[in-house]
């Protein structure tokens, strides 16, 4: 049974010039219980709208968000005991330290918490009595998460947890999240991370202006792609794009600088005997020829036309 | 009815204790905080208590006695009684004592003209007192702080003449008395300014800047996620605000005793309920500036604003009399002016609630007033 379910959600924002901005374009999408469900895409996208308004922090232009059943709005008051928000880049009290902050913030639920348990989830024990500001990056998103969980939640929002974090302290992130989840608590989350949402996530919603353009688990997404892998070689002779793209299996072929090219296949096992019988007729060398699988950037490039990052 | 209801209640389901209990430690973390609240004024009452007249040297005057009446020596009596008045040796004329003036051996010169005598201050047909030949005060315009003060003394012993005889029926009944002023020294005149100065900008700045850092670190957005309350949020912060108040004018009264005996002659319970009103009125502006301001330098920038004018012109450091006459009606409106009027009357003169209610009228429009405006401009959320 679903635990999240949002229906035909619509936003829109006045610009200051008076124009109509749509940041939510009827999205529908539900979320099952206990699971990692990922909105993932540019920035621009709507994620943060559409998180926000499941949380009852903003309203809705039109559309219905339910959690457990209860509208995120009209009854908000008993939404917030069921769930924790993680906002983007948000701070906590200055001059508290952090087991008093979460025991402030258990207070406001009316629950005593056990501020050196909850550190614990996330590694900070030993950093119960120190201000926000003598935590690093990484060390500050943790507890952001932690705070979210003092009312002992069953849904979690996290808003780009990893967002601004180094690639070691991004993996520290994820194996908390999965523990996180692993206590039964289901988890939505946004992010531009591709690598995010395909570690981490059991149902991906890619997002793009407003709008859900996919929807499914990550692999599912990736190997509905007509291509689901990708082939790279360098040579040194100038090679003909034309002649590689009529290749058995490949569908696409592009010449990108410093001698590399780089092949769309609709699978290696198909297209490489073809390139190998190919390379061997022109006497040509494929240097380190590299196969890698398609990844949600691919399907995010396959619907939109555009690189998730740009 | 409601509030008082919620409040019971918040104290009962102890979140309230605990939002305010967080908010006295967080004061007391943040050394800027306490700084201006605290450090601030205190470093005023050292400094204005450290402010002694005397230092700036004795005035050597020399007065010439043409009446030789009774009254005139009286008020020789009466000025010998001024500490820092040093009465040089009589000159033989006018000329001579001028001269003397002149070369700066002297600093003032009084005259007191042959008509000063107690024939002339008897009492008309029509019931009035004839005003007596004016005594004449020479001085030097290059020094301009002696000059103040020894006019002053001159003026107000004249007064208080004046009132004596104004009042008094026959004129002997007073000569044989000394004549007493109560040993207000400056620094007891600026100790109530340096209350109201101290609650405004704490108040004003610290709620305004507070706030609008909430607001900025996305902190109140985080707190509506959580059950809290729009309104016990705002309690929480309005009475650890007030209770530093408290702290605050308790510290500088008790530092203003210890270190430079300053006297409060009129009731502390009237010295904190005034202090507290005030405390209300400039909370109320400091949510307004915080709603006004879309960040917490422009807050920074707004209170400065708002507090800058009343700290100069509300007689903090002078009384308020001193101010041309358009400023003054202006500054007679101020919320810090009644404030710092009825400080002043209690801890000086004494007065009751009754010398003061005006003043406290005053402040109950404010209260009002500035909650409407916090009320339009205040706004928890982003929009």
């Amino acid at each position: 049974m679903a635990i999240i379910s949002v229906e035909s959600l619509y936003k829109t924002f006045k610009l200051p010039n008076k124009a109509k901005l749509v940041a939510v374009d009827h999205v529908s999408f539900s979320v099952e219980k206990s699971e990692i469900f990922g909105l993932l895409g540019p920035n621009g996208a709507g994620k943060t709208t559409t998180l926000e308004i499941i949380e009852g922090l903003q309203e809705p232009t039109s559309g219905t968000t339910l959690i457990k059943g209860l509208n995120t709005h009209t009854e908000l008051n008993k939404i917030k005991h069921v769930i924790g928000i993680q906002l983007q880049s948000s701070a906590y009290y200055e001059y508290l330290r952090l087991g008093e902050i979460l025991e402030l913030f258990g207070s406001f639920y009316g629950k005593t918490v056990d501020a050196a348990q909850l550190l614990d989830i996330v590694n900070l024990r030993d950093k119960k009595k120190s201000l926000i500001k003598q935590l690093s990056g990484g060390q500050a998103q943790r507890f952001s998460i932690c705070a979210a969980l003092v009312n002992d939640p069953e849904v979690i929002f996290l808003d780009e947890p990893t967002t601004g974090l180094d690639p070691q302290a991004r993996r520290a992130m994820w194996d908390f999240i999965r523990k996180i989840n692993g206590q039964g608590k289901t988890i939505i989350l946004t992010t531009h991370y591709m690598e995010e949402a395909e570690f981490l996530c059991d149902r991906v919603g890619i997002m793009d202006q407003g709008k859900i353009i996919a929807l499914d688990a990550p692999k599912n997404l990736i190997h509905s792609l007509k291509s689901s892998s990708r082939i790279i070689f360098h040579s040194s002779e100038s090679l003909s794009v034309d002649e590689l793209s009529a290749i058995t299996g490949i569908k696409e072929a592009h010449h990108e600088e410093n001698e590399s090219y780089i092949l769309r296949a609709t699978t290696s096992s198909e297209a490489l005997p073809h390139l190998y019988k190919w390379a061997e007729k022109k006497q040509i060398t494929l240097h380190d020829l590299e196969v890698t699988s398609a990844n949600l950037e691919d399907v995010f490039l396959s619907f939109t036309g555009k690189k998730l990052r740009d | 009815m409601s509030f008082f209801h919620s409040l019971a209640k918040n104290f009962a389901t102890n979140f309230m204790l605990k939002l305010l209990w967080a908010n006295l430690k967080m004061t007391f973390r943040d050394k800027q905080a306490i700084f201006w609240s605290l450090v601030f004024p205190l470093m005023f009452i050292v400094i204005f208590g450290l402010f002694d007249f005397s230092k700036l040297g004795d005035t050597k005057y020399v007065i010439i006695d043409e009446s030789n009446s009774q009254i005139s020596q009286q008020f020789e009596e009466g000025l010998q009684a001024v500490e820092i008045f040093k009465k040089q040796e009589t000159p033989p004329s006018i000329d001579e004592a001028k001269d003397r003036l002149k070369n700066g051996d002297v600093d003032v010169v009084i005259v007191i003209p042959e008509g000063f005598h107690q024939e002339q201050m008897a009492l008309q047909a029509d019931g009035s007192v004839a005003a007596l030949s004016p005594i004449q005060v020479f001085y030097s315009a290059s020094n301009a702080t002696i000059n103040q003060i020894a006019l002053n003394v001159v003026d107000e012993f004249i007064d208080q003449m004046n009132m004596r005889a104004a009042q008094a029926p026959t004129l002997f009944s007073y000569t044989s008395e000394s004549i007493e002023t109560k040993d207000v020294k400056y620094i007891d005149m600026i100790m109530p300014g340096i209350l109201g100065m101290a609650i405004m900008t704490s108040a004003v700045i610290g709620i305004s800047t507070g706030i609008s850092r909430y607001r900025e670190q996305k902190l109140l957005k985080r707190l509506s996620a959580t059950p809290i309350k729009v309104r016990t949020f705002l309690m929480g912060e309005v009475l650890s605000f007030l209770i530093v108040n408290l702290m605050q004018i308790s510290l500088i009264i008790l530092f203003a005793r210890i270190a430079f005996h300053v006297q409060v002659y009129g009731s502390y319970f009237l010295i904190y309920a005034i202090s507290i009103f005030g405390s209300i009125i400039f909370l109320n502006l400091g949510f307004a500036v915080a709603g006004y301001s879309k960040n917490t330098k422009t807050a920074e920038a707004m209170s400065q604003i708002v507090t800058m004018p009343m700290m100069f012109f509300s007689g903090v450091f002078f009384s308020t009399d001193a101010l041309p006459n358009i400023v003054g009606k202006i500054v007679e409106y101020l919320p810090l002016t009644p404030m710092i009027e009825a400080l002043r009357s209690v801890s000086i003169n004494g007065e009751g609630l009754s010398a003061i209610s005006s003043q406290l009228a005053f402040m109950g429009g404010w209260i009002v007033l500035s909650f409407f405006i916090a009320w339009k401009l205040f706004k928890f959320k982003d929009a």
